[in-house]
């Protein structure tokens, strides 16, 4: 079903966005583990918060390095700048080769559709899931040694939960790419989408529809056992999604 | 031996506008053959439809003996394509996209790609995003024809090509397909080069197919026969099998003849008549003549 030949060229294509992308990530994780110090300064300034609930939030972040750590990284910026990466590597997988005119000359080499798209995929899934892995390895490597003993397991635990959050937002990324005419129009339908999936997760009746809400895993590093049905649910919907533009690319005409 | 290409009945359409009604095609192995029509005709819906890149409402197609719709990525081994407007990855070198291509076709020959490179003077390490226009179309054909295909499809490749790149494409297609192994089908409205290297030819005229020729018959069996009759015209005569079009100038008949030339004219010559000429065309007026009576039926 894959190409070999044709990953090569997406993998080659893609070089600078995984370069720029560990550089990137892996300055952020940095920085997160450094700050600790920072943040115990100017958070104690912070007395006057009115809901007990983020209060509480603030003092277990201020008091413990590693909940410090994975909530600065984690949920925050892996998640949020990997939601930016994951649509940056969807979103030309398709619309790119229509807007650069090379579409004809791709469906003409002796290939299936689905082998065209499933290839394009796990180039993308490999890029994306290889900047989330080396950026948080870099920044457990410098909270080791920075910070007090960390929670290696949990935080690569933590990790593999985000790499299927993101992989589901590429998964939506790469559906929208099949149908529009240029990459730009992917990106921006595609993150339309995830803003309305992200605001499921603030009611506790909709959350679970939120693939941000089951990638942070918050009750699992607030001591919960870890949350498989999350796990599973968001690689099933990124399979599903990926299925989806495969189905779709292969009834377009373009 | 089967033919190249067969096309029945092969019918498409866009949004509900009818592109492609009931088209009929046979194309001769080791044929060179001209596939022309006016804009918006259907040609390039036609070769789509061949490589597989859209699909058919109805009909069939078969290429090298073996059904489009079941063997399409086992034949789009066997067909080299070049487009209208080749366009590939900017970034990549020249040697980068032979070798991406290469990888495609177990058939491909690396000495012939560098020989082909070597006479276009194209370099191997310059940049998809340098070249121009008429090197990028070079370039699609020395993709097209490395991997030895049976069949060639070009779609319009010399449109906006400067005569000396035209030349050089044409000359570098003869030569190369002169063994008469690969068939070459050749979409273009420029008539010149389809009177320089194709030996049949087929005109399309609002999605259907006007006329199927050896370019040696269509322009010397095609002619046009200028009567003025003495008396009223005979109307069985101007009904005639082979008469194509009759177009009325005062009193004089312009009689458009495709088949039975000797026939036709012999019984015009024997019907009292003040005038009769016969007037050569070129594959342009013949060409114009075709699109021009779909255009006007008062002219058919």
């Amino acid at each position: 079903m894959l190409n070999l030949n044709l990953l090569r060229k997406e993998l080659h294509e893609q070089r600078w966005v995984l370069i720029l992308g560990i550089i990137i990530f892996s300055a952020v994780g940095i920085f997160c583990a450094w700050s600790f110090k920072m943040f115990q300064h100017y958070g104690a300034m912070l007395t006057d918060i009115s809901s007990p609930l983020i209060a509480d939030e603030l003092q277990r972040i201020l008091a413990d390095y590693n909940y410090y750590l994975w909530s600065q990284w984690q949920p925050k910026n892996l998640l949020q700048f990997g939601t930016i990466l994951a649509l940056v590597l969807a979103a030309p997988a398709v619309a790119g080769e229509l807007s650069r005119g090379s579409m004809d000359y791709l469906l003409s080499r002796p290939l299936s559709r689905t082998s065209i798209l499933l290839t394009k995929a796990t180039a993308g899934a490999l890029i994306l899931s290889a900047i989330i892995w080396s950026a948080t390895l870099v920044t457990l490597a410098a909270a080791s040694l920075i910070g007090p003993a960390l929670w290696w397991g949990r935080f690569l635990a933590a990790t593999a939960l985000v790499n299927a959050g993101l992989l589901c937002v590429y998964g939506i990324g790469l559906l929208f790419s099949t149908f529009c005419a240029d990459s730009i129009k992917a990106g921006v339908s595609a993150g339309g989408l995830l803003l309305a999936l992200s605001g499921c997760g603030i009611f506790p009746a909709t959350r679970f529809l939120s693939p941000f809400w089951h990638a942070k895993g918050s009750a699992y590093m607030g001591g919960g056992s870890f949350p498989w049905v999350s796990l599973i649910l968001l690689l099933g919907a990124s399979l599903g999604f990926v299925l989806l533009a495969a189905r779709v690319f292969n009834q377009q005409e373009y | 031996m089967t033919d190249a290409i067969t096309i029945e009945n092969l019918t498409k359409s866009f949004h509900g506008r009818p592109v492609l009604q009931d088209l009929n095609l046979s194309v001769p192995r080791g044929s060179i053959f001209g596939f022309i029509g006016p804009n918006g005709a259907g040609k390039t819906t036609t070769i789509r439809l061949l490589l597989g890149l859209l699909k058919p409402d109805a009909g069939k197609i078969t290429i090298l003996g073996q059904d489009l719709r079941t063997h399409s990525i086992a034949l789009r081994r066997r067909i080299g394509y070049v487009s209208e407007q080749a366009s590939f990855y900017p970034w990549m070198q020249v040697d980068e996209l032979v070798k991406f291509n290469a990888g495609f076709f177990p058939t491909w020959e690396r000495e012939k790609t560098a020989h082909l490179l070597k006479i276009f003077h194209l370099d191997p390490t310059a940049r998809v995003k340098e070249l121009s226009r008429g090197m990028l179309t070079q370039l699609s054909l020395i993709m097209a024809l490395s991997h030895h295909p049976e069949l060639l499809i070009l779609d319009e490749p010399t449109a906006g090509l400067d005569p000396v790149w035209r030349r050089r494409f044409l000359q570098l297609l003869s030569e190369e397909t002169a063994g008469g192994e690969t068939t070459v089908f050749l979409s273009s409205q420029i008539l010149t080069d389809i009177e320089r290297i194709a030996d049949r030819l087929a005109i399309i005229v609002n999605g259907q197919i006007r006329v199927v020729r050896t370019l040696d018959k269509l322009k010397h069996h095609e002619k046009i026969i200028r009567v003025v009759f003495q008396q009223a015209a005979p109307e069985t005569l101007l009904n005639t099998p082979g008469i194509r079009s009759i177009e009325r100038q005062g009193h004089g008949y312009l009689l458009t003849v495709e088949d039975h030339f000797d026939e036709i004219y012999e019984a015009l010559s024997r019907t009292p008549h003040f005038a009769l000429e016969i007037i050569e065309q070129d594959l342009e007026e013949i060409f114009l003549n075709y699109a021009a009576s779909e255009e006007d039926p008062h002219n058919a």
